[in-house]
């Protein structure tokens, strides 16, 4: 099962990002097994959190796996990531929540931030990154880890890009109600909606990003500072999301105590943290029902044939042809219906210009294609490439 | 067609030769400028399409083993 993947974000630091992304995953642990990773790469820091200390400490984190591999000169698909779940640790204060480290105990910190290419593989080759974390997370998936948590680094940096816009299913975006994160938050908050709209290709194939904004910390018992905040970002924000939640401060944050573990259930404070998991858990709820209803989801590509009653068919019929019709306007040489070694694709679509062939099947779904699906998908792309080298994709 | 030609047509115009909804035209517009087959503009209100000749979206860079190949940091850009 591929695991529920959320990042906590906030543009500029001190808000309590990294509390509040401890305190979800403690509360997210009771569920289901959890990882809380830290991203923060240039200010890591999860590991000082009395509460997260594992019963062992690890010997090496995330740095050094990214040392090991670039030493090792493989492709990130090779990595060893058996290596890297080596480093992953239980913490005492909940069974099923673990952490990934950025960093071992005793190791040089700085030393090892230094030694890290981040540019090879964020910036020259980001594709080389982004299969790097996929392949960390396909690996966290067989440990049977249900949700991933990870808290990511501020500011406008390529790994905040890739931690906020294209690996996870949700982003928690936090901030204070002051001028600078306002502004701030809100750009991303708005920078995000091309990935909340599904116009982010290589986010295939997770669905739309969801976006959850948090007001951290809100003073306590000040109404009026707060109702002013709140104005606040109903400006900057174009209208507040149905969704926010605000986190009020407590004095007890200064000793980074995990209340959702150790508060009592109704203090302000816990009950904002289950506020925001409640929130996670029923957009992941969501997500697994569409991916998993019966009649929303691709089974396999027959299934969906057989199951397509008259009304889709002739629904399906006519969005082929508006579809040929777009394509056609585009400048593209269109055949319907042809046959592609004994597959029949809906659309054989051709440009004019270069050597580019595209298949096109019209589907009526909703919510993921299931992998087999898309597996039978890719073997008609590679039939198709034995009599058209130029087919590109489907 | 003025698109196949390489010109910029309204969006608008578009949607009455194919009968599509407004939305449903955007959400397959929005698509085809993800795979980088066409190139959208807005002027004031106005919304301008046209035709990418050489795809430079994800299907020309999964050809090319370099998918993924926009800097992240974009993705914090206001588009």
């Amino acid at each position: 099962m591929t695991p529920f993947i959320v990042t906590f974000y906030s543009y500029k630091g001190g808000v309590g990002r990294t509390l509040l992304a401890a305190n979800v995953a403690v509360v997210l642990a009771r569920r289901a097994k959890t990882l809380l990773w830290d991203l923060d790469i240039e200010a890591p820091g999860l590991h000082r959190i009395p509460d997260l200390a594992p019963e062992r400490q690890p010997a090496a984190g995330f740095f050094e796996w990214l040392c090991a591999w670039q030493d090792s000169g493989v492709e990130p698909a090779d990595a060893d990531h058996a290596a890297l779940r080596k480093s992953l640790r239980r913490a005492r204060i909940a069974s099923d929540l673990y952490t990934l480290q950025a960093h071992g105990e005793k190791a040089d910190f700085v030393g090892l931030y230094q030694q890290i290419r981040w540019d090879d593989f964020l910036v020259t080759h980001p594709e080389r990154g982004l299969k790097l974390f996929r392949g960390a997370l396909a690996a966290f998936a067989q440990d049977g880890f249900r949700y991933v948590v990870r808290d990511s680094r501020t500011g406008m940096t390529d790994i905040g890009g890739m931690l906020t816009a294209i690996l996870p299913h949700a982003t928690v975006l936090v901030g204070n109600y002051g001028a600078q994160n306002t502004r701030g938050l809100a750009h991303v908050w708005r920078a995000l909606a091309r990935a909340a709209e599904g116009r982010i290709a290589v986010r295939d194939p997770l669905p739309p990003l969801q976006r959850l904004l948090v007001g951290s910390p809100i003073p306590q018992g000040q109404v009026e500072l707060a109702a002013e905040g709140r104005r606040v970002w109903q400006q900057a924000f174009e209208g507040l999301p149905t969704q926010m939640v605000e986190v009020p401060f407590d004095g007890l944050l200064f000793s980074e105590t995990l209340l959702a573990a150790r508060g009592g259930e109704d203090s302000p404070v816990t009950r904002a943290y289950r506020a925001i998991t409640d929130a996670l858990t029923e957009i992941e709820s969501e997500l697994r029902a569409a991916a998993e209803a019966p009649t929303k989801h691709l089974d396999a590509v027959n299934g969906i044939r057989e199951s397509a009653g008259p009304t889709r068919a002739v629904r399906g019929e006519r969005f082929e042809d508006r579809t040929a019709g777009l394509l056609s306007l585009l400048g593209y040489s269109v055949e319907r219906e042809h046959l592609v070694r004994s597959n029949q694709v809906d659309l054989v679509v051709q440009s004019r210009v270069v050597d580019q062939l595209f298949l096109v099947e019209c589907k009526d779904h909703q919510g993921e294609i299931r992998k087999k699906a898309l597996e039978v998908f890719q073997t008609w792309i590679v039939q198709a490439r034995r009599d058209h080298p130029s087919v590109q994709r489907l | 067609m003025e698109l196949a030609g390489g010109r910029e047509v309204e969006q608008k115009a578009l949607r009455g030769q194919l009968d599509l909804s407004e939305s449903r035209l955007a959400q397959l517009l929005s698509l085809m400028e993800a795979h980088g087959l066409v190139a959208r503009r807005k002027q004031g209100r106005v919304s301008y399409v046209k035709r990418v000749e050489r795809a430079e979206g994800r299907d020309q860079l999964a050809a090319t083993g370099k998918e993924g190949a926009e800097r992240y940091a974009s993705y914090l850009q206001v588009a």
